[in-house]
């Protein structure tokens, strides 16, 4: 988190709960700033969908506050269109979403309700369905996509409204391994193109990857907050939450332990990271 | 090349429809019709003035014609195979002939007709008049729901909606229209999968399961529907929905040939209406 710079969306002991239910968040703070890459983890029912629809206005905190660029916001009809199309998402079910008959009018069911004109609107639509390689499709019915094809309708959907945050609730759930390989190329295409994206997962190791930063959601509040080698190598916190440790976390730390000629802090996140740290070890200690 | 794709999203369509599309495929169907290049206005005026002048002439002849022409028509232009259309035209004939039996037969105190049934003093009887009301009425409701099926088959919702709001017809009725047809595919959809998954557990092996099983499933699509429209509307407020459903169409221009034929076809209708009502005649 860079300390000098305003964040672009900041939550303030935000609390929340749905009726008779216990709380579904408990005082949540939180400064996502721009161009960072959130990992959003935690068990079923820890409120991290509840979080997104916070951040994105659908629901209003019965306590604390939510500011955009340092600005609070106080549910005005027009502060609250100008927050949902500054911070988009992407719903978990995209038959949820999907409303129009072509691809294409889909995509343009966000840009049309800014009211922008005709114009302005074909020319996001269009650029949303390159970027998102939608073009082909462009007069298909999306609900009879396939799963793949459809969440990147859902994520076109959103990048048309030029979004400078986007939440994705779990994105890779319904995809299968080649499809969730396409989506994390999208997201480091996104993230390269200055967009903030915060993704909720029960995929530690495509966190473990793609993340900069962990948010572990437990029971409505947030119980660790850091980088995600910091939060995975606390104990407390992976006990806690349920959570399980990346693959390649695990494995770098059982080579970090054989092999003592290896820094204390090397934490590869890719296999190719993770093979360079053995070659590395390798020339440490002739032995291997 | 508009050619080359759309033949082959139909036939992906025809492969899909075997799993299960039914009465959804529709508007699948309307997306790739054949006449997906004339403009919604030229087929929603088409359809409308044909049924008005079967339902206005009076004539089964005429209610004849535009039942077999319209037939025709989707059978022509519908990407949709041709089984698909005859099952779907097949569904309204069973409720028109129920209704047309009622008009067919009169309750009268002394035997007429050609066909009497006493029943307590009194006669049930098909009388000429009676059956000749009949046919009048089943050749025009079946007429005038072929137009509509026309309609449906060869225009998206999407499209139809776009002329309505331009024809300013008030917008809760489109808004309603719009998502009232868009969710009943969601609500069949996951009465599909409930029903698969209570076969899977023998939920409909005999009559006492039968009736179990349908309650419940009923009751979870209901609960389900109210859970779904709750995420829907999230996800449509998520994208600034304010009330009023707008989406980008891009609706082929009103061409002059397609109007001339339109207008042609009316004429020619028009034409013979006037002449049977001139000699006061009927096709059959």
């Amino acid at each position: 988190m860079n300390k000098g710079q305003t964040p672009l969306l900041s939550l303030r002991d935000v609390e929340f709960s749905y009726p008779d239910a216990p709380p579904a968040l408990r005082g949540i703070s939180l400064d996502i700033c721009r161009g960072e890459r959130i990992a959003v983890l935690g068990n079923n029912g820890a409120g991290k969908s509840t979080f997104f629809l916070v951040c994105n206005g659908i629901l209003r905190p019965e306590r604390g506050s939510l500011s955009v660029s340092g600005r609070e916001m106080h549910y005005t009809k027009q502060e609250l269109t100008a927050l949902r199309k500054q911070v988009g998402i992407v719903f978990q079910d995209a038959d949820n979403q999907i409303l129009a008959s072509t691809v294409e009018s889909e995509i343009s069911f966000g840009p049309m309700n800014l009211r922008l004109p005709r114009q302005e609107v074909e020319q996001l639509v269009d650029e949303a369905m390159s970027q998102m390689d939608l073009t082909a499709y462009r007069n298909r019915p999306p609900q009879y996509l396939s799963g793949g094809e459809k969440k990147r309708v859902s994520i076109a959907d959103i990048l048309a409204m030029r979004p400078e945050i986007i939440l994705l609730d779990e994105p890779t759930a319904s995809l299968d391994p080649k499809n969730t390989e396409l989506l994390e190329k999208t997201l480091d295409q996104l993230s390269a193109a200055g967009i903030t994206l915060i993704v909720s997962t029960h995929d530690v190791d495509f966190a473990y990857r793609f993340a900069g930063r962990a948010v572990v959601f437990h029971a409505g509040r947030i119980i660790a907050d850091a980088a995600p080698e910091q939060v995975f190598a606390d104990e407390a916190v992976i006990r806690e939450a349920g959570l399980k440790r990346p693959v390649l976390f695990e494995a770098a730390r059982l080579v970090r332990r054989a092999l003592p000629g290896i820094p204390a802090n090397a934490s590869p996140r890719t296999m190719e990271e993770f093979a360079e740290m053995l070659n590395f070890a390798k020339t440490v200690d002739k032995s291997l | 090349m508009q050619n080359k794709t759309s033949s082959g999203n139909s036939r992906l369509f025809r492969t899909r429809h075997v799993h299960g599309g039914g009465f959804l495929a529709i508007d699948r169907y309307a997306q790739s019709s054949r006449l997906r290049e004339v403009s919604p206005y030229v087929k929603l005026f088409f359809s409308l003035a044909v049924l008005l002048l079967c339902v206005a002439a009076g004539s089964r002849g005429i209610g004849l014609v535009v039942s077999a022409g319209m037939l025709a028509a989707c059978l022509r232009f519908s990407s949709a195979p041709a089984g698909y259309i005859v099952s779907l035209m097949a569904i309204p004939v069973l409720f028109i002939l129920v209704s047309c039996m009622v008009i067919a037969f009169d309750v009268v105190r002394s035997p007429l007709g050609f066909l009497d049934i006493p029943l307590f003093g009194i006669y049930i009887s098909a009388t000429e008049s009676g059956l000749n009301r009949a046919l009048l009425l089943f050749f025009r409701a079946y007429g005038a729901v072929a137009c509509l099926y026309f309609l449906s088959l060869t225009t998206p919702i999407q499209e139809i909606l776009e002329v309505l709001r331009t024809l300013r017809l008030p917008k809760l009725i489109i808004e309603l229209m719009y998502l009232i047809y868009r969710y009943i595919f969601l609500l069949l959809e996951v009465q599909n999968h409930m029903t698969i998954a209570a076969q899977s557990r023998l939920g409909y092996s005999s009559r006492r399961n039968f009736w179990y099983t349908f309650t419940h499933i009923s009751g979870n699509v209901l609960a389900g529907a109210f859970r779904r429209s709750g995420a829907c509307f999230d996800a449509m407020e998520a994208r600034c929905y304010d009330g009023t459903l707008c989406f980008l169409t891009r609706q082929p221009p009103v061409r002059v040939r397609h109007v001339m034929a339109c207008l042609l076809i009316f004429l020619a209708l028009a034409a013979c209406t006037a002449y049977f009502k001139w000699k006061g005649v009927d096709l059959f």
